[in-house]
This record gives structure tokens, sequence and C-alpha cells, in this order.
């Protein structure tokens, strides 16, 4: 059809804004299912028909933005930008990431379209009710959004065919709660895909929330384990937390903008901030910050408890306690991409503060060796791979704070691959070995798991950065960035890529190496899993050797093309141009650094073999590294040291205010109603029944009055 | 049409009520369902008021129109003029009239009231087994005293209905109430009528000053006059005092923090119907009395304690939430989260920005609805496990999972997940505070607090009574009422309506607030600003006040010149 | 000459209400609260013939005094009930036996 600015585009924009709902709609009738209470094992066709159906609409929508923003004029890089790599090429300075995104700032990017389904919440009438500002259901579209819709759904679906094999028991029975496991999905893709589309911030929350309520329902999912319902509730407080700094980020931008936007324009629609997102960087909050920089920090909450990054992660290792698909869901697809999308999504507001970037930064480099070392001293497979998503998720936010929110996002998109992967390799073993995923328990998997091995090897290949797989362009473009902003971040960074191979093959070796060994839960005769189960496995290892080539460029200099080495600038980037993120600047040169992270990649992986590649039984880490090991396996004491700082005695403070409304409110309350009961305890003595003293009492009382009022009548005549 | 489907709706339940008291025993059965059969019509009646509502259209109905209004006078002291066509004008003296009428404001809690007295009524089937005429008949008694607050157009009648409701509610918690019933009865009574007689005396003086300031020989207390009044003619500590004489009724009726003692006890006593309605409708009538006095009748006086009711809302929004955690009685987690929840409601309501207003009256729908709910769901669970200590229970999810989805709905509205009715209150209120001149960053960031702290809590709950392993005391589910296991036909229905509801207002809270926020902007709002303009004449030389109108609203106010102000100037 | 009327009618009523609260004799004591009645009549009656300096000469009084004697006719069936009720209770007419508003 075509659109008003001469864009043709293969289907209408109205038939996009459908996209979110078509999984919701599977969830409804899933819900409807069971409330009918039809039990035929199949009530996973509605959840899997939505998904597909918004998969092939962002399949579309893909192609659809790319030849949009192909076909028109290819951004030419802005005089700002050009002078500043100009500047740095010259003097080597670093640029001022808030001179760079001034581009952005004036709207001069504005390469996304916003639609409107209807209007939501009236934030009330400024001047008149015809000028009111209203919150709208409005889905925004550009390139970050096409690029998160494409994978989100693509995964998610994948994941969603997995879970027709996965929660099913050895005789292809499904579970109890088959169809409520549905529908929760269903919904979880609606949020995520609301997420991504939402075109203002309050519908980006909208999105937020949900998708920690959908991370609950699932987490939770075997709600009768006190262990599972534990997590569940963790994860939504935790992330409550983190939502609690993203809502004051919600109301500071309001506050902060309102007085500046045209009549009309909502201050909280995306298209209206980011075209003031230089009012808010030039604009002084409190001593040496500005506006954007409190923005920055309020939102940045957010995305820490959403991406569970340092230090608000003690969620994500807990909700392993929900179905593999789950946790291969919320690490791969949704949930935890979340924050990281929006800090790229709000570039031009962060890339403004200096200050926020550099908070950014610190956590990412934190989390991701703290998590890195919890990982290596793991032997839940799972909770291995839940602390290797937030050491690679740190990955991103050091992306993020590097200013390369194009690189972060990029390495979103490739983790999301071999992430989902490793996950249902795992959820795989577990579904062989009858529900253990102990480490210890069980290896040798290679002769009974013949595909989850190879599929798996692929996906810890990817994971540890092997050249040429999915996650070692994504990573070594975050790496490059890290160098160039600040070199101990980049060491840092690069060690813990060292340790991500390390650990990642030690849970490989342990799995599937050594002798054949297999815990008592697995049966007889354990088994492969069936077609459904392995064909995602495929199909998601083609993306973890594949899903990297999309950011590469054939193009450029032959020297840069040696040993297949592409420059990392590729369609990608180019895509991601035509987004709220907009150009980042990316230094040039780093071809070395390749060739490092390649061989601290391999050395990881060789040192791994060499220590757990016969899958010994006792753990020879534990015995070299003593103390350290069981801080590390006890990750930190970070939970404990919780619980006594915050919940206890916000706990504490409950029973002494509960206490307090008992004896001292409802004490002064008490007091004010002894008064009365005094005056009435000493006038009961009066009260003796008698009928004559009262009369007499009548007749005296009137008598005074009497008298009394003629005394005082006296002097006025 | 509408004047007559008005009284009926304020009259019908006192009728009902009479005849289910007068049935004979022989007959007790009839009772339940004739309760049902009335609150039935009541609901058909609220909602063809509710359709015939007009929409406010850009320059069409004024904002102010009345559905189904009545006048009639009802006490008249003094002489009166009898006048050859038969119409009378009254003299002097004092006058009482019956004036009945809603409008947007009072709309939306007139509906909620109907929704949730046939649920109160049909809830109460199978949990009520003794002295079943006196109990409906209490029921829909208290029904009438519900409809008349909200529809009342006349003070004093307002106050009269108000104090009515004490009566049923009094009986209800103190005869089918739970072991304490006597001493929670006694309490609820004897609090909430204390502080209702201050707010009386406070009525009593406005009504005198107002025929004083305008000349009328006549007293009366007619809701518009004695919110128009000049705020040039009321003094500030007048303004004060009159606040604080209504703030003592209103206060505790809501419940505003320090004063809140007496809910957990009424609440956690009161049998399934009286919790649904107390905490469903009856303490809505605080806030609307709030509302609908405090604000248009003495606004400067509630400017002026803005901040100290902002910081009481806010100290029971954090002081409820965290009791609410220390609790094993669910009931009583629910009755705190009461307290909690009406802090929100306070603290949009005094942030006196027309987003607050409009959030905070959707969040006595809001609240009505989910915690309605919940008290319903406890008390389904409480019919089959007799007891309401979540130390005793657990993971009744996996037992009655019907139950569990409902639960789980209201817990999810009641913390303000966004796309439920609880959100778009929650926030907007939140967001109110924040934003506002009044109040400010400190409240909302406080504030915000409690949407981490009702996620704890509530979720605590959640936990405790769904998940986990199954636990259930010795000898239960008791079935020998006929109930089943998970929930039956009748507890679905009673309970899907507000499902629904929670998902719709979720997601198109427009239905309240088109109509909703015109009719708050010309009736408080509007006060408020000339509250605003007339501080500043006290205050400042006169040739100061252009500005200082224009500093505090960005924009052209009542009588001012219209000329247009630069909307950066103000901030 | 009103003076007269208007000491009759004090007169009456201070014998009634000294009578009531001196003897113990329920019936006594009942017909002493018609005779505070009757004073009050008097004196009503004695308004309506000497109307107060300035004011309208009306039959308010009169009325009042008829509406007295209706009601004291009807206080006079219900008292006379209830004290023949509360013989029956405790067969003596003493007003001491009868004692239950006390505050035990």
């Amino acid at each position: 059809m075509l659109l008003a600015d001469g864009h043709t585009t293969l289907l209408s924009e109205s038939l996009y804004a459908t996209l979110p709902f078509w999984p919701l709609l599977g969830a409804i009738v899933a819900g409807l299912l069971i409330a009918l209470r039809v039990k035929s094992g199949r009530g996973h066709w509605p959840v899997v028909l939505g998904v597909l159906a918004s998969a092939g609409l962002s399949v579309a929508l893909f192609f659809d933005l790319g030849t949009r923003f192909g076909g028109a004029e290819a951004p030419t890089e802005s005089p700002i930008v050009a002078a500043a790599e100009a500047a740095e090429h010259g003097g080597g300075h670093a640029v001022e990431p808030a001179a760079e995104y001034g581009a952005v700032a004036d709207g001069s990017h504005a390469d996304g379209f916003t639609h409107t389904l209807y209007n939501w919440i009236s934030l009330g009438a400024e001047e008149s009710v015809e000028q009111d500002h209203w919150l709208a259901v409005n889905f925004y579209f550009d390139g970050l959004a096409g690029i998160m819709l494409l994978f989100v759904t693509l995964v998610s679906t994948v994941i969603v065919i997995y879970a027709i094999g996965y929660m099913r028991d050895h005789h292809g029975e499904p579970e109890p709660g088959y169809e409520r496991f549905f529908a929760f999905l269903g919904l979880f893709v609606f949020s995520m895909a609301t997420l991504v589309m939402a075109g203002n911030f309050v519908l980006l929350y909208l999105g937020w929330e949900l998708v920690g309520l959908c991370s609950y329902l699932l987490i939770g999912f075997y709600f009768r384990r006190p262990s599972a319902a534990a997590a569940a509730k963790k994860a939504f407080i935790v992330n409550r937390i983190g939502d609690f700094g993203f809502a004051l980020g919600i109301f500071s931008l309001y506050w902060f903008l309102r007085g500046h936007v045209q009549p009309g324009e909502n201050p909280l629609d995306y298209e209206v901030v980011f075209r003031y997102a230089g009012h808010l960087a030039s604009t002084e909050f409190a001593a040496g910050w500005s506006q954007a920089t409190v923005v920055s920090l309020l939102l940045l909450c957010g995305a820490l408890g959403k991406s569970a990054q340092f230090p608000l992660y003690v969620w994500l290792p807990d909700a392993m306690e929900g179905p593999t698909p789950v946790s291969a869901l919320i690490h791969a697809a949704t949930m935890v991409t979340a924050g990281v999308y929006m800090v790229a999504r709000c570039t031009p507001i962060f890339a403004a503060s200096e200050f926020a970037l550099n908070v950014i930064l610190t956590l990412g480099v934190i989390g991701a060796m703290l998590t890195a070392t919890m990982a290596m001293a793991q032997y839940d497979m799972k909770r291995i791979l839940a602390y290797s998503t937030i050491s690679q998720l740190a990955y991103m936010f050091v992306g993020l704070g590097c200013a390369v929110p194009d690189s972060a996002v990029f390495h979103v998109f490739t983790h999301a691959w071999f992430k989902a992967l490793l996950f249902l390799g795992a959820g795989s073993v577990m579904h062989a070995m009858g529900g253990v995923i102990d480490v210890r328990r069980f290896s040798g998997l290679r002769h009974i798991l013949p595909q989850t091995y190879r599929t798996m090897l692929i996906g810890c290949l990817a994971l540890a950065g092997v050249p040429l797989l999915a996650g070692f362009w994504s990573k070594d473009e975050i790496v490059h960035a890290a160098f160039e902003r600040n070199m101990l971040a980049g060491v840092l960074m690069l060690i813990t890529a060292g340790l991500t191979a390390y650990y990642t093959f030690r849970m490989f070796f342990l799995c599937f190496h050594g002798k054949l060994r297999l815990p008592d839960e697995a049966g007889e005769h354990p088994h492969e899993s069936p077609a459904v189960m392995t064909m995602p496995l495929w199909i998601l290892a083609i993306g973890a050797v594949f899903a990297g080539y999309l950011g590469v460029s054939f193009a450029g200099a032959p020297s840069e093309r040696f040993l297949m080495l592409f420059s990392p600038h590729g369609y990608f980037h180019e895509y991601l141009h035509h987004s709220t993120i907009g150009h980042a600047h990316h230094g040039a040169g780093g071809l070395w650094l390749m060739y490092v992270s390649g061989g601290v990649a391999l050395l990881g992986i060789l040192v791994a073999w060499l220590r757990y590649g016969s899958a010994p039984e006792v753990d020879p880490d534990q015995k070299l590294l003593g103390p350290l090991f069981t801080l590390w396996n006890r990750k930190y004491w970070v939970d404990e040291l919780y619980d006594v700082a915050i919940v206890r005695p916000l706990r504490g403070c409950g029973r002494v205010f509960y206490a307090m409304d008992n004896y001292g409110v409802d004490g002064i309350i008490w007091l004010v109603a002894g008064v009365p009961r005094a005056a009435g305890y000493l006038l009961h003595f009066v009260q003796r029944g008698a009928l004559q003293t009262y009369a007499l009492g009548m007749a005296l009382g009137l008598a005074v009055l009497l008298l009394l009022w003629r005394w005082l009548a006296t002097p006025l005549g | 049409m509408q004047a007559f489907g008005l009284n009926l709706l304020i009259f019908l339940p006192l009728v009902g009520a009479i005849v289910v008291w007068a049935l004979p025993e022989r007959q007790e059965r009839l009772a339940p369902r004739i309760s049902l059969g009335v609150g039935a019509v009541l609901l058909v009646i609220g909602a063809l008021l509710w359709l015939g509502m007009p929409v406010a259209q850009e320059g069409g109905s004024s904002p102010g129109a009345l559905v189904g209004e009545t006048r009639a006078d009802w006490i008249a002291v003094g002489q009166r003029d009898v006048y050859d066509d038969g119409s009378v004008v009254q003299r002097n003296g004092v006058r009482l009239s019956y004036h009945v009428g809603l409008d947007a404001i009072s709309m939306p809690l007139t509906m909620l009231t109907a929704l949730l007295v046939p649920l109160a009524v049909w809830c109460s089937f199978s949990a009520i087994k003794r002295r079943q005429r006196e109990y409906y008949a209490w029921l829909l008694a208290l029904a009438t005293g519900m409809f008349g607050v909200f529809a009342a157009r006349d003070v004093l009648l307002f106050y009269i209905f108000f104090e009515f409701t004490l009566v049923p509610l009094y009986f209800l918690i103190g005869i089918w109430g739970g072991p304490q019933r006597r001493y929670a009865a006694n309490k609820f009574f004897i609090y909430t009528f204390v502080g209702s007689v201050i707010t009386f005396a406070g009525i009593m003086y406005l009504g005198l000053r107002a025929a004083e300031i305008t000349g009328s020989a006549v007293v009366d207390f007619d809701l518009v006059r004695l919110s128009s009044l000049s705020l040039r003619a009321l003094t500030l500590t007048e303004q004060s005092l009159l606040f604080i004489a209504f703030f003592a009724g209103f206060a505790i009726k809501v419940p505003l923090f320090p004063l809140h003692t007496w809910l957990p006890l009424a609440h956690t006593e009161a049998p399934t119907a009286g919790s649904v309605l107390l905490a469903g409708v009856l303490l809505k009538l605080g806030t609307y009395g709030f509302l609908r006095f405090s604000l248009p009748m003495v606004p400067e006086g509630a400017i002026a304690w803005a901040q100290v009711m902002g910081w009481l809302a806010i100290a029971g929004i954090i002081y409820g939430a965290l009791c609410c955690w220390v609790q094993s009685d669910v009931k009583k987690l629910v009755a705190y989260s009461s307290v909690s929840h009406l802090g929100f409601c306070m603290l949009g309501m005094f942030s006196l920005v027309p987003v607050g207003l409009s959030g905070s009256v959707l969040y006595m729908v809001n609240h009505g609805l989910s915690t309605g709910a919940l008290f319903l769901v406890v008390g389904m669970i409480y019919e089959r496990y007799h007891t309401r200590d979540m130390n005793a229970i657990g993971g009744l999810a996996w037992q009655m999972p019907t139950m569990a989805f409902f639960f789980v709905l209201f817990v999810l509205s009641s913390i303000g997940l966004p796309g439920l009715n609880g959100f778009v209150s929650e926030f907007t209120v939140l967001f109110a505070a924040y934003n506002s001149e009044v109040l400010g960053r400190p409240y909302g960031i406080l504030g915000a607090t409690g949407i981490l702290l009702g996620a704890i809590y509530m979720l605590y709950a959640t936990g405790k009574v769904l998940f986990g392993p199954v636990k259930e005391p010795e000898g239960t589910p008791d079935l020998s009422a006929g109930l089943p296991r998970d929930l039956n036909a009748r507890e679905v229905l009673i309970l899907a309506p507000l499902a629904v509801l929670v998902v719709v207002l979720g997601v198109a809270p427009r239905v309240i607030t088109d109509t909703l926020d015109p009719a708050l902007e010309a009736t408080v709002l509007n006060r408020v600003k000339q509250a605003e303009i007339v501080s500043a004449e006290r205050q400042m030389p006169a040739i100061a006040i252009q500005d200082q109108a224009a500093f505090v609203f960005g924009g052209e106010v009542g009588e001012l010149p219209a000329e247009p102000l630069s909307r950066q100037g103000g901030r | 000459m009103m003076i007269a009327y208007l000491l009759l009618g004090a007169t009456l009523f201070a014998l009634g209400v000294i009578g009531f609260i001196t003897r113990r004799n329920l019936i006594v004591m009942f017909l002493c609260t018609e005779m505070m009645f009757q004073g009050i009549i008097v004196t009503l009656v004695t308004f309506t013939r000497f109307p107060l300096a300035g004011n309208p000469a009306t039959l308010d009084g009169q009325v009042f005094a008829l509406f007295l004697v209706a009601v004291a006719a009807a206080e006079a069936a219900l008292g006379l009930a209830l004290v023949v009720l509360l013989y029956r209770y405790h067969h003596t007419l003493d007003a001491n036996s009868w004692r239950l508003l006390k505050d035990e």
C-alpha cells in the first residue's frame, strides 16, 4: 500500500499494528479452553498460531522497514559527527557524546513513524480540554523496533514449538497445566511485543510490567514447589524495585518537558521526548547534574531490574525454577533484553549524559566480572547459563555505556539465538535425565543425546566467542568500544571473555564428555528428545552460526577483509541508524583485537578441556581454589546480604508498625475515649434509679436555672 | 423518568428491606431471593441512569448537568408567603430540601454501589444461615443510605444519609460478625459517629455563614450554593477551621493514617458482604466527602492543609503496606491494604491538579472493584476452610484453580498492573502528586514506594494462600453446606462481572473520565483556582495579582482578563 | 387581677411538684402530675385573657389549653394502665420498689 510520503509497503500500517495482539488472542483462546475444561492435549495450537502470525508480520515489517529506509536517501553523517570524527582522527581526542547526538536531538533522524490506536489516559487539561495531554496506545516503528520484533517473535516461535514436546512426560501425555503454560507464553510474547512497539513511555511501562507479570506466572509455574513460588515472587519484586525508579523517570520526563512542548504534543511520546532531548541535556537540574542525567539514572533503575544487572541481578538465577522453555524465553528473546532495548531506545537522553554513561559502563563491568566468576563455581546447568546471561547482558550494558548502542543491540540479537539454543539444549538434557540438571550427577551424554550434543556444541562455541560464530562479532564490537573508551574496562572485558569460554566449556565437558554416567531419575533407557524438540534446536543453531553476519560488512578495504574478519559495520548497523539510536560512533581499526579475542576464547576452551575434558567426578577447581570457590559458589552471599540488610529491617518495621497500631495509635484513641468513660463512671453514682430523686433534681435544676437567668437578666433591665 | 428512576434507586432498597423484614418466619427462604431481585433491579436502574448521562461535548451540555434531579421541600421552618397561584415562598427560617441528582462525579460511585449491592447479597446466600430476614433487610437498608449519600444535593440530606449508613452496618457487624463482633461494631460506630458530629457542626456553621454572606434570611444547605460562596467573604481562618471540621468526619471514614484503627477490626469481624460494601463503597463516602465539601466549599482551607493531607496520605500508604506484610490473617491484610490504597486516593486528590483529581475518583471506583472482589474471594475461602490464617492454609491454587485465577487477577489489579484498572488510577495519582505545584517531588517519590510495597505484601499473601504445598486445616474443606471444592457457578458469576470491569477500566478508563474530567473542572478545580487568586490577593498588593495567577496556572483564570499568557512564564 | 390568676396557677403547679416528690404512692404521684397540668392550663388561659403589653390578642393560649386537656386525658389512660401493670408485678404501689434504672 502507498504511504503518504511516497513509500510503498508490503502490508498496511494498521495490519502491522495488530502484531502484538495475535499471541494475546491465542492466549485468550487457550484460557477459554481451560475455562471450558477442554483437555485435548492440543491446547498449544491457538498460541502457536498466534505467535506464528506475529512472527510472519514481523518478518514482513522487517523487510518493509528495510526497503523504506533503503529507498530513502542514505542517511548522511551529520556535520557534527563528521567534524568530530575528523577531530578524532587528527588529534585523537575522545568525542563528546553530547555533541555527537546533537543530530538526533534536533530530530533530523526522525525515521520512525507513530501509529496511534486510541487515546488511553488523560493526563489532565493543562489549559483547556481541547488541548488535553493524552496518553495514547500508539506504536512507534523504526529500525530498532523492526530488529527487536524480528528476533523476539522468531525466537519465541521456536521456543513455543519446542515447548510442545517439552511439556509432556515420557508417554507424550501433556503435563498438568499444559494449556495454562501456553496461555502464559502467548501473554509473554504479547507483552514483549507491546514493550518493543510502544510509542510512548507509559505504554513501554505497560509492556515492562506485563513481562514482569508473565515471568512471575511462568517462573512460578510449578507453584507447589515452595522454591518456585519464592523465585517467582522474588523476580516480580526485584523488578518492581527497578520499576519504582523507572516510574519516577517517566514522571520526571513529564516534569521537565511539559513546559516546553508545543500545544497538542504529549511530553511522554517518543517522538516528542527525543525531539526535546537536547533541551534536557542543556538544562541544569542541580549542581552539575543536567536533567538528562536525572532522567537517565532513574530510567536506568528500571533497566537494571529488568535486565538483571548488578545490583538487581539476584532474581535471574532463581528464575531457573520455571520450566526450561520459560528460561529460554526470559533469557533470550523477552524480558531481560527489555532493559537493553529501553536504554538503546532512549539513546538521545542517555548519550546526553556523560555521567549516566559512566555509571552504566561501571555497573556493566562489575556485573560482567562478578557473575562470570559466580558461573565458574556452579553445578546446576541452568544456573551456569543464567549467570552467563547476566554476564552477557553486562556486555551489552558496557556497549551502551560506551555509547555504541547499535553494538549492544547487535549483541542482544546474536545472544538471543545462541542463548535460546543453550537453554533448550539444557532442557533437552533435563528432559532425558528425568528432571536432573546437576552436572555432577551425569556425564558422557554425547552417546545417548547426539543431536543435543552437536547443537549444544554450536551454542557453547558461539557463547564462548569463537571466531566466525555469532557471538564473536557482536562481542568484539563491544570489547573494542570498551578499549576505545577506557583501557581498564577493555582489559576486564577481555578477561571476562576468557572466563566465559572457560565456564561454558567446563559445563559442556562435564555434561557431555567422559564416560557415560546417569542418575536414577533418568529411567532405564534415556533417549534423545522427539523431533518437535530437536528441530527447534537446529533452527536456533543455524541462527547461532549465521546471525552475526548480518552485522558484518563485505565492503571496505581489502586489508580489513583479511582472514574473513570483516569490518563489523554491516547491514544491521545501517538498519539501526534509522531509529532513535542514530549514528553511533565506532572507533576505527581494532583489527588486532579480533585476533586477541579469538585467541582468548580458544585459550579458555583449551584450559577447560585440560581440566574437565574427561568429566572428572571430583571437581579440580574446587580443590584448586578452595575458599574462593565457596565464595563464588555461594554467589558472594549477596542474597543473604540483601536479606539481612533490606528485607528483614523492612519486615521488622512492619512488625513495629503493627504493634504500634494495636497499642500506640489505638492507645491514644483509647485515651481519648477514656475521658467520657471516666466522666460516666463518676456520674453513675447519681443514678440511683429512684424516680422521685430524679424529679427533685429536675425541680431544683429548673429553679437554679430560673434564678440564674433572673440574675443574669437583671443588669440588662 | 430519570427522576423517578433515581428515587426508585434510593428508596426501592428500603421498601425491599421492609418487605423482607416483614416476611413470615416460614417464608424465610424467600428473603435472599427477594433481596437479590431488588439488587438486580437496582443494577438495571443504575445502568439506565448511566446511559442517560449527558455526554460532554465541546460547547455542548454543561458539565454540571444532573441526571434524575428531584427537588422537594422537606422540612421548612419559618414564615412563608402563599400566593394565589399556589406557589409558596419562604421568607425566613431554615429550609431543608429533599434534593437529589447525579452528576458525573457521583455517577461512577453510584454505579459501583449498584453493582456491589447485588453481589454482596448474592455472596451471602451460602454464608448466612442465621436470622436471614433481618440480615437481608439491613443489607438493603444500607443500600438506601449509600445511594442517598451519592445522590444528595443538599448538604444536610447528605449528612442524614451519611449517618444513616452507620446503623445497618452496625447491626450487620454486631450480629453476623466474627468472634469480636460486638467490640468491632461499637468501635466502628462510635469512632465514625464522633467524627461526623464535628462535621455536622461545620455544616451548620457554613450554612449560617452562607445565609449571612448572601444576605438571605433563609438558611438552607444547598450544595451548589454552599460551594459557590464568595471566597473573599470567608476568612482564611474560618476556612481552615471548617476544613478541620470536615476532616474530622471524613478522614475517619476514609480512613486517613492515624485515624484508621477502627478499620482493620471492623473489616475482619464483618461478614463478607459487610466487608465488601464497607471497603467498596462506605470508605468512599469519606473521600467523596472531601471531594464534595472540603475542596469546593473551603478551597483555601484545603490548599492550606493540602501538604499535611499529603503527608498523612503518604504515612498511610507506607504504614498500611508495612502492616499488611506482617499479617497472618488474610482478611486483615486486605483491610490494611485499604489504608494504603486510600492513601493513594487522598494523595491524588490533594495534589489539586486535574489529573490527580480524576485519578483519585478513578481510584475510588477501582479500589471498590478490586478490594471488594478480594474480600469476596477471601470470603469464599473462609466458607470452605473456616480460617483466614495464612499459616494454616496453602497451595490452594491446586485445589481451587478457578478461585486462584480470580484471586491473582484481583491481586494484580490491586497492585496496579498496567492493563488493569488499578494502574490507571495509581499511575495518574502518583504522576499528579509528583508534578503538582501544591505537593511535589518528595510526595511523588515517597508515594511511589507504595507500588513496590504493594507488590511485596500482595504477593506475599498470594504466595502463602495459593502457592506452595497444599495445606489444609483438619477436617477441611468443609463442603457440608453444599459447596464444591472449587468455586461453583454462583460464585463465578459473582466474580466475573468484577473481573470484566477490572480489565475494561484498565484498557478504557475513558468510560469514566470523559464525563468526569469536565465535571471536576467545573465543580472543584475552578473553585481551587479562585482560591488561589483570593489568597494571592490577601498576600500581595493588587497589582501583582495577575502575575500570581499566571504563575500558578500558566493560563487564564476566572474573572481575569483573558489575555494569552506564556506557557514558559509559569514554570 | 392577672397576678392572682397567675399565682393560682403557680400554686397549683408547686403543690403538684411537692406532692410528686414527697408522696410514695404511685397513684397519688400520678394525680400530682395532673395537678401540675392544671396549673399550667390556668396560666395559659390567663395569658389569653390578659395579653402582655404590645402583643396582639390571640387565642393561642386557649388552644394550647385544649391541647393540654387532650394530652392529659391520653396520658391518664396510658399512665393508669402502666400503674396497674406495675402493681401486678410487685403487688405494691410504693414507688421505691422500682429501681430498675439504677446503674449497678
